[in-house]
């Protein structure tokens, strides 16, 4: 009976081994999937000049870019507004609502970002006015380049 | 998990169990097999084992793979060197791993496959009542090389293209149906895009369907005939239950759990294991990226497929000669191998008694083995090493594939700001945006991208031909004009079609020149 006994463990034992090892490489493998390799450093895109931003309405612009996704590069364009915060340093706004992600105009006539899917509005610095939205706009990583507005490319 | 209980403990007849546990107890914990069948019947299960690994890597790196010839090579690079995992602050490449697993245990379910059939061989296990059994397994072991070579092409680098090229020629020369079949399996004249794609489906989807049900018989066959009793005779046992009294007074038997799934789990972990060693040390081999017009390289197909790329090296089988060792000694093999149960029709099984049987293997076994080892020492190959990976997002200006953002509603005179046209740099300056356009315009419709690399990315992931976007800082614009016209005149070494060769007019020659100039200055 000992002997069954030894070799009922060492059989739970191998295919316990084998099984669990299988399945931590597995997981690990899927883990690697979820995220895109970078191969190159931060680059900027210029998108205005500061000239553009003389008015008191967001300047609309984007920026096109190559990102790899994968094992793709896929060149991705990125729709933007430019305002200028209380400072005058200009602040770059994503054109996503932050609610479930349509995009969202300027009216000039009401003097807010209108998001046509819910109602969601925000005014020139981004900030909920009124609707869904949870937060503010988004705002991209930029900085000032000479006489360009250059934002993060991501 | 605790084994039920026994029958022979008594009163177990008096609680009826549930489908589950009946079902376990009959396959697994009152299963009984033949004392002494030792590891050398514990090969199938290994085998199976084995498929179960590959089944599991497959649908994993299919997470990823790209069965098209312009992401293949890509994608099987990013499971290569992009997917890692970090232990204790050290990278594992899980990906290359995981492939390795795949790729060596392609290798071991072959070996594994062979020592099962010779096992069921010498020891006469294919005779009567096991000869469908039998059957049922030359028929997986065809399976099993069609994963093989359906399996060898998808990496789509220099081996998997021309091992595969050559594999289908061979195809090819087998007498009336090979050319149709050939083309068929290669969906067209000569190998390409969609070879890739149909071996893809093959290995994923059709072969995995036929395994599947032969398999399942198999397994059903082995569990109602039972292994066969070493060394009994033919009509010696049982032919319906090895578990009758009947039989049980002619051949002593022992439990199947744990003693014999022991033997099996243990024989599968050796060969994991060293299939584990293989892929971590050897890795998954990678060669550069498919390219049909390479010259001086040398097609080796896998081990496995040696003996027979040796056997088509012999000057006797050179001319018409050919068909023989493409066709009729495999078929012929082949059909032997199932007629096998109803071509020896002796009683005996015991390899001592049967020596022309035996006799017959070992010498079967010894030509291939040795055609296979000589395959492998007279026949190197050649390399190819995988290109050096290009940098994504160089900062090199990406024109705007659309201009930016309409509004999605059209706007009331004054309410909205005029709409910019993409990046800065372009906007400042319509003109040379124009430029840029057009120029890429023109060098798509002339299929630069053949030979040159534009951005990085080329047709044939370079064929030769320089960078577009850099070699306009050498000259000017009117030298570039002179040299679109005749290259060799400009550059007698360069091997690059004439503006006659192309058809190239005028107009465009001048544009692609200032394209060429306006690219180099970004």
């Amino acid at each position: 009976m000992l002997r069954r006994q030894l070799l009922t463990a060492a059989v739970a034992a191998i295919g316990g081994a084998i099984a669990g090892g299988l399945g931590l490489l597995g997981g690990a493998f899927v883990k690697a999937t979820a995220r895109w390799p970078v191969r190159s450093a931060k680059k900027w895109a210029a998108i205005c000049t500061l000239a553009d931003l003389k008015g008191d309405a967001p300047f609309a612009t984007s920026f096109s870019f190559r990102r790899l996704e994968g094992w793709y590069v896929e060149t991705v364009t990125r729709q933007v507004y430019v305002t200028r915060d209380g400072d005058g340093r200009p602040v770059v706004h994503s054109r996503r609502c932050t609610h479930l992600g349509c995009p969202v105009t300027w009216r000039a006539t009401t003097g807010l970002f209108h998001c046509a899917c819910h109602g969601g509005m925000f005014d020139a610095q981004g900030r909920v006015t009124e609707g869904p939205p949870p937060r503010g706009l988004d705002v991209l990583e930029s900085r000032i380049a000479g006489e360009m507005v250059e934002v993060a490319e991501a | 998990m605790s084994p039920p209980a026994p029958a022979s403990d008594g009163d177990a007849g008096a609680v009826p169990r549930g489908p589950i546990a009946s079902l376990l107890a009959e396959w697994i914990f009152e299963k009984r097999v033949p004392a002494g069948v030792g590891f050398l019947r514990a090969l199938g299960t290994a085998l199976l084992l084995l498929l179960l690994v590959q089944a599991a890597t497959g649908v994993l790196l299919a997470l990823c793979y790209v069965p098209s010839p312009d992401h293949a090579y890509d994608s099987i690079r990013y499971i290569d060197e992009d997917l890692a995992a970090h232990v204790g602050g050290r990278a594992v490449a899980v990906g290359k791993l995981l492939r390795g697993l795949h790729h060596w245990g392609s290798s071991a379910i072959v070996v594994l496959a062979l020592l099962h059939l010779a096992r069921v061989y010498f020891t006469g296990a294919y005779k009567r009542p096991r000869a469908l059994l039998w059957v049922v397994g030359v028929a997986i072991f065809g399976v099993l090389l069609g994963f093989g070579f359906t399996g060898y092409l998808l990496p789509w680098d220099m081996k998997a293209f021309w091992a595969t090229d050559v594999g289908l020629s061979i195809v090819a020369t087998v007498p009336k149906i090979g050319p149709v079949l050939a083309d068929l399996l290669r969906g067209g004249p000569e190998l390409g895009a969609p070879t890739l794609t149909r071996m893809f489906a093959l290995h994923v989807l059709a072969l995995p369907a036929a395994l599947v049900p032969l398999a399942m018989l198999h397994l059903l066959l082995v569990h109602k005939l039972g292994i066969t009793p070493p060394g009994a005779r033919v009509g010696e046992e049982s032919s319906r239950e090895p578990n009758d009294e009947p039989n049980k007074a002619i051949v002593k038997s022992e439990p199947f759990f744990p003693d014999h799934v022991f033997r099996e789990l243990a024989v599968a972990a050796v060969v994991l294991l060293a299939v584990l060693a293989l892929a971590w040390w050897l890795g998954p081999p990678l060669e550069a990226p498919a390219d049909r017009d390479a010259k001086g390289y040398d097609p080796r197909p896998e081990w496995y497929f040696l003996g027979l790329f040796q056997l088509l090296k012999l000057e006797w089988f050179r001319g018409e000669r050919v068909v023989l060792a493409t066709t009729w000694i495999p078929a012929g093999l082949s059909l032997i191998a199932i007629l096998l149960p109803w071509l020896d029709r002796s009683r005996e099984r015991a390899p001592g008694r049967r020596p022309i049987a035996v006799a017959a293997g070992i010498v079967l076994l010894a030509s291939i083995g040795g055609f296979t080892i000589w395959g492998a020492k007279s026949s190197k190959g050649n390399h190819s090493r995988p290109p050096p990976r290009v940098p994504v997002g160089d900062g090199s200006y990406v024109p705007p594939s659309s201009p930016p953002f309409p509004p999605p509603e059209p706007p009331p005179s004054q309410e909205q700001p005029a709409v910019n046209a993409g990046n800065a740099a372009a906007r400042h300056d319509p003109a040379r945006a124009e430029l840029l356009t057009s120029g890429e315009a023109l060098m798509r419709s002339y299929e630069c991208t053949t030979c040159h690399l534009f951005r990085g990315k080329g047709d044939d992931n370079g064929a030769g031909g320089p960078e577009l976007t850099k070699v306009g800082k050498e000259h000017d614009a009117a030298w570039f004009e002179l040299y679109l016209l005749d290259p060799k005149k400009m550059k007698p070494d360069v091997e690059m079609p004439s503006a006659k060769d192309l058809g190239m007019s005028d107009a465009d020659r001048r544009t692609l020149a200032n394209w060429i100039r306006a690219l180099a200055e970004e």
